[in-house]
């Protein structure tokens, strides 16, 4: 560990208030994403996958396995076309994989390495419609892409909620913030949890930024969502879909729990 | 069962090839190197279909081509060649595994922390956990000995990490984060009573572990820093 961001007290609980819990906090997360990094652990931040293209990769590299092995015992046949068309074959489904699966896999490899762990606040969320679906949740999320400094923290959190008052049904908006929150309504209606981020107007809060993801219930504190606070794993330099998700508790680090009681949920429906 | 007892119980597993199974190491990628191997007898099979054609034809021009002769020189190199491949196409983890099968040492290991799960009463499941290994021989005098040391460890997990040596703060890290499978870590002699040659390795813990002297029985290779390089034995291997 060569930051010394693992060099900490022993966290047991974090007060929003207490600006070294909140710091030692902070360096705790950066040492356990170094962790990670160091030691190739992608699946305790969602994995390296490339994702839905993963599946077809496998069966591309599967068919190729299988037409080689089948070009072995052609190839005791004949030395014609049809042995080397098979192993053309077999290549081809090589490079179709490299082709399909190269790319995503390293985006999400690049993601993995680049990206940092940020307080976000849950300032919207409704549940999906399929009930297979019913440990996650479609969610609203302020980020803040630079970080929150202790200092900050309450200022960030306030400024969330501001937002978050803005997107209740009965709220009244202000013509220039109206297509704005339009456009996050419009996000949860659509059930849209891509992880893509848009800038929040400086009206709210400057430099934040609003991430449509999905919560992931089991993985929360306690495998509850009960707290609108949460810690959103993103790269601060793309604001793309798949470039921001929230990642396990552990991740947050020890004492997070007693920090997210503070700010608890309230259930929207 | 004495600890040299359990070691001959592990060979004899490995050679009939059931060892790795019950040692709970499996593989969650593809095993490449078992696939390439299993290629070779795809290879062989065209070889022996190359060498029927070529008898087939020597019978009626009682000769055979060069070239028919060179093909099948080829495709017995190509089979002979997979077969062979099959050793080499392998992660560093499944070479290690594989060590560890063949030349891992039994040892006692002290346990130091593990997912709460491991303690339920009807757990059945493999959980991750830390144990603490040592490969001196004066383990096998003094057990109590490590069983304690283990307990001072996972006490270590609870320490200000900023008040510690280096080394010692690595290891009060590595117990207070939880991530694993991480790289095993040598435990200072300061820490291990007197100890030598110990190492805390995560490992993943056998829902009913094999005991000896109320300790886990662990296969180890000494010097292998790699979370493969360490396993703890489950009780039914030795049933």
């Amino acid at each position: 560990m060569a930051t010394g961001d693992h060099l900490g007290p022993a966290l047991t609980h974090v007060e929003p208030d207490d600006a070294d819990a909140l710091r030692a906090l902070f360096a705790e997360q950066r040492a356990r994403l170094d962790v990670v990094r160091e030691h190739r652990l992608f699946e305790w931040v969602g994995g390296a996958s490339p994702g839905r293209v993963a599946l077809t990769g496998l069966t591309l590299q599967l068919a190729c396995v299988g037409l080689v092995a089948v070009g072995l015992i052609v190839a005791g046949i004949t030395r014609g076309p049809w042995l080397w068309g098979i192993f053309a074959v077999a290549a081809a489904c090589l490079a179709v994989r490299a082709a399909l699966v190269g790319p995503p896999t390293q985006k999400a490899l690049h993601f993995c390495e680049r990206a940092v762990l940020v307080p976000g606040v849950v300032v919207a969320d409704v549940p999906f419609a399929d009930p297979s679906l019913s440990h996650l949740r479609c969610a609203a999320v302020m980020v803040a892409p630079g970080g929150v400094g202790p200092a900050a923290f309450a200022a960030f959190v306030a400024a969330a909620d501001r937002l978050r008052s803005l997107l209740a049904e009965d709220a009244v908006v202000v013509e220039h913030l109206q297509a704005f929150v339009g456009s996050v309504r419009r996000g949860l209606a659509a059930r849209v949890d891509d992880g893509h981020r848009i800038a929040v107007p400086v009206a709210i809060g400057d430099g934040f930024e609003l991430a449509h993801l999905a919560v992931p219930i089991p993985l929360l504190p306690r495998g509850e969502f009960s707290s609108r606070l949460v810690f959103v794993l993103l790269d601060p330099a793309e604001r793309d879909a798949g470039q921001a998700r929230i990642v396990q508790s552990t991740l947050w680090g020890n004492g997070v729990e007693q920090l997210c009681e503070r700010f608890p949920r309230e259930e929207a429906e | 069962m004495n600890l040299a007892a359990i070691g001959g119980r592990l060979r004899d597993l490995e050679k009939e090839g059931r060892l790795e199974k019950l040692l709970g190491q499996r593989d969650d990628a593809m095993p490449w190197g078992d696939i390439v191997w299993m290629l070779q007898w795809p290879g062989w099979i065209g070889v022996g279909i190359q060498i029927w054609r070529m008898a087939n034809a020597a019978t009626v021009t009682k000769d055979v081509p060069p070239a028919e002769m060179a093909w099948c020189v080829i495709l017995a190199l190509v089979a002979a060649g997979l077969g062979l491949a099959g050793r080499f196409v392998r992660t560093k983890e499944q070479r290690v595994r594989q060590w560890l099968r063949r030349r891992g040492l039994v040892v006692p290991a002290a346990l130091v922390q593990a997912n709460d799960a491991f303690f339920d009463p009807g757990n059945d499941r493999w959980l991750p956990g830390s144990v603490l290994v040592s490969f001196d021989p004066a383990v096998v005098d003094r057990p109590e000995t490590l069983a304690r040391v283990g307990k001072s460890l996972f006490a270590m997990r609870r320490a200000d990490r900023r008040t510690l040596r280096p080394e010692h703060a690595a290891i009060a890290w590595t117990l207070y984060h939880e991530m694993g499978p991480t790289p095993s870590i040598a435990v200072p002699p300061e820490l291990t009573e007197g100890l030598r040659d110990c190492l805390l390795v995560s490992a993943m813990l056998p829902p009913k572990p094999a005991l000896w002297q109320s300790l886990f029985v662990c296969l180890a290779l000494p010097g292998e820093s790699s979370p493969a390089g360490a396993a703890v034995v489950a009780a039914d291997v030795l049933a």
